[in-house]
């Protein structure tokens, strides 16, 4: 188990704060976070390319902050993969074990069995430079893995590529991971790339960790405002609550919830449903007027001018225009509720 | 990337002067051969004072260059890679050389050599260095050295520090990553560098002058030589010489772009 405690590291413009961090053996962690969140940089302390200023990093019970890169057994994949050029795809592979100076045929036996499990044996004897970015990485990851690494760092392995290779190779590197049973921590910018990969996620903004959990678990309960903006939830209200109800503009939505006085409202678009039936006039069923309605590939992105303005998902195929009515509902249990203070 | 050519006033007077640099060049060195003539040029360059020279240029600006790279490649590196105290001030004194006039050099040189660790190795290992070709190799090594760990550092500064960051991941030391990574792929760099640095080593002759002078045939590399014959009114020994000199600079740039345009250090 990777254990990150109060982690904190000073480069000049940039300090990463306070980062707590879990993950546990063979889980897949995804660090999210835009850009200049400290991703990358958290990634580097954990490499060892830094010193940290203070906090520990413990790998298997074991303190590893001290340590340099070379000690630490963490494996490390950066965004350009880095693939040394003046060696061939076999050579780049058997780089970390020549390091550890086992013997040859040892070498020849780990690179052969790991080449065939990449299924990269035709470009082995190629140079780096003439590759495709999908065999760019799996070289790297090779070159990452032979090295039995007790966690795997890889910053952004996917933005190289384009979207179809994107999306096969996510597959391919979840793949991989639960086949080695290994730990990967994969920093990306996109939960929908977080997705495709992750057990778990971490949210991470301004040089710190905001919110940990499943993707499932921090799209249903972000933790504040940044949280629920990153996750795309576009319902964002600022309210009052009384604890069993909240008011959001001129629409009062019930929702029990511990808060009294301004609080932060978010809503999935998902989340809300459109009732076909007009008589049904349930808690949280309102009716507007359509603003806007755009075909996405998989559903349909409603706007509605309810006060305030909705934004829904719309699954099926219908065809919405705007200035049609219509009428939606809310389930309260998909109400989110957070403190302003919190926000 | 070029612009898309095009016609017009602009560019013909752009071109025009280019051409017009050019010519002086060719001018240069085709009146000064047409000077010369087809028969003195065969004369001269059959004499085994030329040839010796030349060898003595090449020879003392080959070992220097190889002291300088020796010194240049770890200096190089250091300020390319390694925070350490002082490092902008290093670098600052480090450059002193390639901007103050090779003349103080040579003038500083002469007022170290009699102090340790010169009068030690004169006097343990009997190799005096001063008016002999150890001085020549002394002065093109001072003159050169900070000049090859500046050309380095441009090199390894075109290396991201990720590659070395991945080495370590691997399990590499830093002295295997400097081996196996950073300096294969400094390789061009420090051959265009190498090929400057040379260059700059056997066209040295002010700081000669001052620290060691001339003897005949031990001292004088091909630029000191051409002053010395110049002075004595030989001008067709310094016309000649003159010539194998500029083949010699064409030379080393042709190789120099060829090998550093791959390189980018040039």
């Amino acid at each position: 188990m990777i254990e990150i405690a109060n982690l904190n590291g000073n480069l000049g413009e940039f300090h990463l704060r306070d980062i707590n961090l879990k993950v546990n053996k063979g889980e897949y962690l995804a660090i999210l976070g835009p850009t200049g969140a400290g991703k990358t940089v958290l990634v580097e302390y954990i490499a060892g390319i830094y010193k940290s200023d203070k906090g520990n990093i413990l790998v298997d019970g074991e303190d590893i902050t001290p340590l340099y890169p070379e000690e630490r057994n963490i494996g490390y994949v950066p965004q350009d993969y880095a693939l040394f050029p003046n060696l061939t795809v076999k050579k780049n592979i058997a780089y970390g074990l020549e390091a550890r100076r086992m013997p040859p045929e040892q070498i020849n036996s780990i690179v052969s069995e790991m080449i065939s499990r990449l299924k990269i044996e035709y470009i082995q004897h190629r140079m780096p430079l003439n590759l495709s970015g999908g065999e760019k990485q799996r070289v790297a990851l090779g070159r990452a893995l032979t090295t039995e690494p007790k966690l795997l760092l890889l910053d952004e392995p996917l933005s190289a590529l384009d979207e179809n290779l994107r999306m096969e190779m996510a597959r391919k590197l979840r793949q991989l991971q639960r086949d080695v049973n290994g730990t990967f921590i994969h920093v990306c910018h996109s939960f929908e790339e977080a997705s495709d990969v992750a057990d778990r996620i971490a949210l991470m903004n301004d040089g710190t960790i905001i919110q940990t959990g499943t993707l499932k678990e921090v799209m249903e309960a972000p933790k504040n405002e940044f949280v629920a903006r990153f996750m795309k939830s576009q319902n964002i209200f600022y309210g009052l609550s009384d604890g069993s109800t909240v008011k959001i503009g001129k629409t009062v939505l019930f929702r029990k919830n511990p808060f009294k006085g301004d609080v932060l409202v978010v809503i999935r678009p998902e989340n809300i449903a459109i009732v076909e039936n007009e008589n049904n006039k349930g808690q949280n069923v309102f009716s507007g007027k359509v603003e806007n309605a755009k075909r996405k590939p998989y559903f349909t992105e409603i706007a509605v001018d309810i006060n305030p303005p909705f934004v829904i998902y719309s699954p099926t195929e219908k065809k919405y225009n705007k200035g049609d009515n219509i009428i939606i509902s809310i389930p309260p249990e998909k109400i989110v509720v957070i403190e302003k203070s919190d926000s | 990337m070029a612009l898309r050519s095009r016609g017009g006033w602009w560019p013909a007077l752009c071109i025009g002067i280019t051409a017009s640099i050019l010519a002086v060049y060719i001018l240069l060195v085709t009146s000064n051969w047409i000077y010369l003539g087809w028969h003195d040029t065969l004369y001269f360059f059959s004499k085994s004072r030329m040839w010796e020279r030349f060898w003595l240029t090449v020879w003392t600006a080959t070992v220097s260059t190889s002291f300088s790279l020796f010194i240049g490649i770890p200096a190089g590196y250091a300020l390319s890679r390694f925070r350490f105290p002082c490092r902008y001030l290093f670098a600052s004194i480090i450059d002193l050389p390639i901007v103050v006039s090779p003349a103080v050099v040579g003038a500083f040189l002469f007022g170290i050599t009699t102090r340790f660790p010169f009068d030690w190795i004169s006097e343990y290992y009997g190799i005096y260095i001063g008016r002999n070709v150890y001085g020549v190799l002394l002065v093109q090594f001072t003159v050169t050295a900070a000049f090859c760990a500046r050309l380095m550092k441009a090199s390894f500064d075109m290396i991201p520090v990720r590659f070395e960051a991945v080495s370590h991941s691997l399990g590499a030391s830093p002295l295997r990553t400097f081996f196996k990574v950073v300096l294969p792929m400094a390789k061009n760099g420090i051959i265009a560098s190498m090929i400057v640095v040379w260059a700059r080593a056997a066209a040295e002759w002010e700081g000669l002058m001052l620290f060691v002078g001339a003897t005949e045939g031990k001292t004088d590399i091909m630029p000191f030589a051409i002053y010395l014959d110049w002075n004595g009114g030989m001008m067709g020994w310094v016309t000649s010489m003159s010539i194998v000199c500029i083949l010699m600079a064409v030379s080393a740039i042709s190789a120099m772009k060829l090998i550093g345009g791959r390189s980018n250090v040039w």
